[in-house]
């Protein structure tokens, strides 16, 4: 595809970002089966979830395991509970027919499995508070300002401080407005919206907040390492709604500046795309 | 106003059937009008699988696919998980106390016409101008707006949604009204069978829940057609109101479709394990643990709208699951030390467990808020939701079918196709589901007709799409299991599973007054007890001590 013909990206020409969004392929080689291999390991314990792309995002991750570990725990115990009892008191052919054992309750055993889950969810309970306070932490003064607007159906990205905005083009997912965030800084990401609720959602950071009409959201994000991100819209706002795509690039905070400054004082920047 | 003896279902006259007021009739009425609303919400979701199956938008328009979802969750909710619990209380809720009728029989007719007028209005709104509602079963506001949605398929939506609740909450006041006044002698409140205990429950609930749905969809009708601003921030109003109004009833709701097949489950599960219940009371105390929370928690359906920060609904859902975890480990202590018997009713309960036990850990999951930032609005949701309702409630449902169906009819089903129905829908159900937790994980978005090619979404919506398949395969078996039944008539006999609550002390189908006579009710299970009466041993086993509060009031 082609991409965002007005918006200046300082370096390469125009990479494939559709190719480079979320999952690469490893090249063929020892090393990289190794860390193919691992990495499927390890996402199999993950079950899927991204590492985080975001500090926040990994933050998110690091809950989200507690909670899967958690869950699997449960899980197996209480699939073994059942299948002991479907396979050892499964009536035998040669029953005599006698009623088993009537037991109706068992008191202590009713209060363990009463307190026990209590104190396992209290747990989990403490561990997301903790998580939370951390996520949704805004500072008062970000290195970046970006506001993302919803509407039916694309974004604008505007940047205040340096006076420019990018806008999606109205249409196929494949036309998508393009920015750039730096490595490493503290991100101030607001959200706005005044037709539909729309929802600003990139899986790579584990993380979506919706666009409210006469509602202004605002979080903070921190990207460690460059990288392409893949954003959708999270919420049903109409017949296009899985269109409103869009991509992060994030670059050194060098070349943040430098694609800050080829875009500064433009106004209004369509991301049109030629086909 | 007639009334009619259950041998209606072999061939009534049509007009006896349209002005019954006997609750086995409307029971059958509901419970067939729910069936087949359940069959066109399951054409939709094969459309709607169909199309997934490829990246690219295939057959249907866009239009068409926000449809499709929109009437899908609609009439699985609204016309089929919640009104075939209303169905199956309405048959077997009198039975079970010993009672001749519910307490109010017109009200009772005027509820199920209310609820089959409602669901035609629904399906039919595919035929308006600018087609069926299609801003999903939740209809956010400002998406149903005039603006967001014109035409009137989202008008039709609202009444015909309406329609239902005020059927329900209708059946809701005849069946608490049946349970305080028209209980037998002997059958105190503590010795109320498990499913009218928990139909009890959520009568209850519905009182709470459906009248915010009727305001909160009352009020959108007036934004849409009498310049209201509800909704409207434009003018004052507030979209997050349109949320806090829809989850209070939309959280209830989800016990509303959950809590009676709990009910179902915990009645055959003790029969087929031969068995009483273990841990009645924790079971009752469990039941209105669930539906208590469930009223605090709606707002967790809202933790992305940055709107709602107050840990109260994180705490309230994570504890959810402990009455929930209480009832698994009842169910599992009714079968230990049993004689399990695994006949069809039982294969569907066990396969209830196994779901339901997914739908209930990736609830926990959701009830933090930080990983519901990745969670909402993604297929994990998806497939949370559908292993709650579709995995619980709907293997409950079926359990029911098979296990009530030989009283309703006084035929019997196909043990062998039953099976075979069983392990079609288990089968196909989780090939379906378990691959939507790993989309939503990998990004895919709810509510969208086609995806990019290249971002690891393809595969999982093929095996999806394969799922779905396997289980239609199923449910047509299930349809001629059904034809087959009445076809060949073989009579099923007034007791086939040694059941313990008073139904099956009746015929089968039961007469039109229900009894011709009640053995005594000392226990939670009279019939167990009647057909044990020379066993001293078992009389005494079964003596309940909790004192209750008398029959009658």
């Amino acid at each position: 595809m082609r991409l965002v013909a007005q918006v200046a990206v300082p370096g390469a020409g125009r990479p494939d970002w559709h190719a480079m969004a979320p999952r690469r392929r490893p090249g063929i080689g020892p090393t990289t089966i190794g860390a193919a291999s691992l990495a499927l390991l390890l996402g199999a314990c993950n079950f899927g979830m991204n590492p985080g792309g975001t500090t926040q995002g990994q933050d998110i991750n690091g809950l989200y395991r507690l909670l899967f570990w958690t869950a699997i725990g449960v899980g197996v115990t209480v699939y073994a509970l059942i299948l002991w009892s479907i396979v050892r008191y499964r009536r035998r052919p040669d029953d005599d027919g006698s009623l088993p054992d009537q037991t109706r309750y068992h008191v202590p055993l009713e209060i363990a499995y009463t307190v026990i889950p209590v104190m396992i969810v209290a747990f989990l309970f403490m561990m997301t508070l903790r998580t939370e306070d951390r996520v949704d932490a805004v500072v008062p003064n970000p290195a970046v300002k970006v506001t993302a607007v919803g509407f039916r159906w694309q974004w604008r990205f505007e940047f205040p401080d340096s006076a420019f905005s990018i806008v999606g083009v109205n249409g196929s997912p494949t036309t998508g407005p393009m920015i750039e965030l730096p490595v490493g800084q503290t991100i101030q990401v607001t959200l706005q919206a005044s037709d539909v609720i729309h929802s600003f959602f990139v899986p790579d950071f584990n993380f979506k907040r919706d666009d409210i009409p006469g509602r202004t959201n605002v979080f903070d994000i921190t990207i460690p390492r460059a990288g392409v991100f893949r954003g959708e819209c999270a919420e049903l706002c109409g017949i296009g709604h899985a269109d409103m795509t869009f991509y992060i690039r994030a670059v050194s905070a060098a070349e943040f500046q430098r694609w800050l400054a080829a875009n500064q004082g433009k106004g209004l920047i369509e991301s049109a795309s030629t086909g | 106003m007639s009334s009619h003896d259950g041998e209606l279902g072999g061939g009534g006259r049509l007009l006896d059937w349209v002005t019954t007021t006997n609750h086995k009739t409307i029971g059958q009425l509901y419970i067939g009008g729910s069936l087949v609303f359940f069959l066109a919400g399951g054409l939709m979701a094969m459309l709607m699988r169909s199309e997934l199956a490829t990246p690219s938008l295939s057959f249907l328009s866009k239009n068409a696919y926000n449809e499709l979802f929109t009437i899908h969750g609609t009439t699985m909710i609204f016309l089929f998980i919640a009104p075939i619990g209303l169905g199956f209380a309405n048959y077997f809720l009198p039975l079970q106390i010993g009672a001749p009728d519910m307490a109010f029989p017109r009200m009772n007719a005027l509820s199920v016409w209310l609820f089959l007028l409602g669901g035609v209005v629904i399906q039919s709104s595919f035929g308006a101008s600018h087609g069926a509602a299609a801003a999903g079963w939740t209809a956010y506001a400002p998406l149903s707006s005039k603006v967001g949605s014109p035409g009137p398929g989202m008008d039709m939506w609202i009444m015909g949604v309406l329609l239902t609740s005020i059927s329900s909450i209708l059946t809701a006041v005849n069946l608490t009204a049946t349970v305080f006044m028209l209980r037998a002698p002997g059958m105190t409140m503590f010795r109320l069978p498990l499913f009218t205990w928990n139909m009890l429950i959520t009568s209850m609930l519905i009182l709470v829940a459906f009248p915010p749905l009727a305001a909160a969809l009352s009020m959108l009708f007036i934004d849409r057609h009498f310049g209201g601003h509800f909704f409207d921030p434009a003018h004052g109003g507030s979209v997050v109101l349109y949320q806090h109004l829809f989850w209070f009833f939309g959280h209830p709701e989800v016990y509303v479709m959950v809590l009676p097949w709990f009910g179902v489950v915990t009645e055959i599960i003790p029969v087929f394990s031969r068995k009483p219940l273990f841990g009645y009371i924790g079971m009752v105390l469990a039941s209105m643990a669930i539906a208590a929370l469930s009223m605090s928690v709606w707002a967790h359906h809202m933790f992305t709208t940055g709107a709602v920060d107050n840990p109260f609904f994180s705490i309230m859902s994570f504890l959810i699951a402990v009455p929930t975890g209480i009832k698994f480990f009842n169910w599992i202590g009714t079968m230990w030390g049993g004689k399990l018997v695994f006949s069809v009713p039982m294969l569907w309960c066990l396969g209830f467990m196994g779901n339901f036990l997914i739908g209930g850990i990736t609830g926990v999951m959701l009830a933090a808020p930080p990983a519901d930032y990745q969670f909402q609005d993604t297929y994990f949701v998806v497939a949370h939701m559908h292993y709650v309702l579709g995995g619980g409630s709907l293997f409950a449902i079926f359990a029911a079918i098979y296990y009530w169906f030989p009283k309703m009819t006084g035929f019997r089903l196909s043990e062998k196709l039953g099976r075979t129905v069983f392990w079609f829908v288990m089968v196909g159900f989780n090939v379906t589901f378990w691959p939507m937790f790993v989309l939503g994980l990998r990004g895919m978005q709810r509510r969208i007709a086609y995806y990019p090619p290249n971002v690891g979404w393809t595969t999982p919506n093929e095996l999806a799409t394969v799922g779905a398949f396997i289980m239609a395969v199923g449910v047509l078996i299930f349809l001629t299991d059904l034809v087959q039944a009445f076809r060949h008539k073989r009579p099923a006999g007034d007791d086939p599973w040694g059941g313990y609550t008073l139904e099956w002390i009746t015929s089968s189908p039961p007469p039109e007054h229900n009894f011709e006579w009640l053995p005594p009710i000392r226990s939670d299970r009279p019939a167990f007890d009647w057909r044990h009466r020379e066993d001293p041993r078992v009389v005494h086993d079964t003596h309940i001590t909790v004192p209750g509060p008398g029959p009658g009031l």
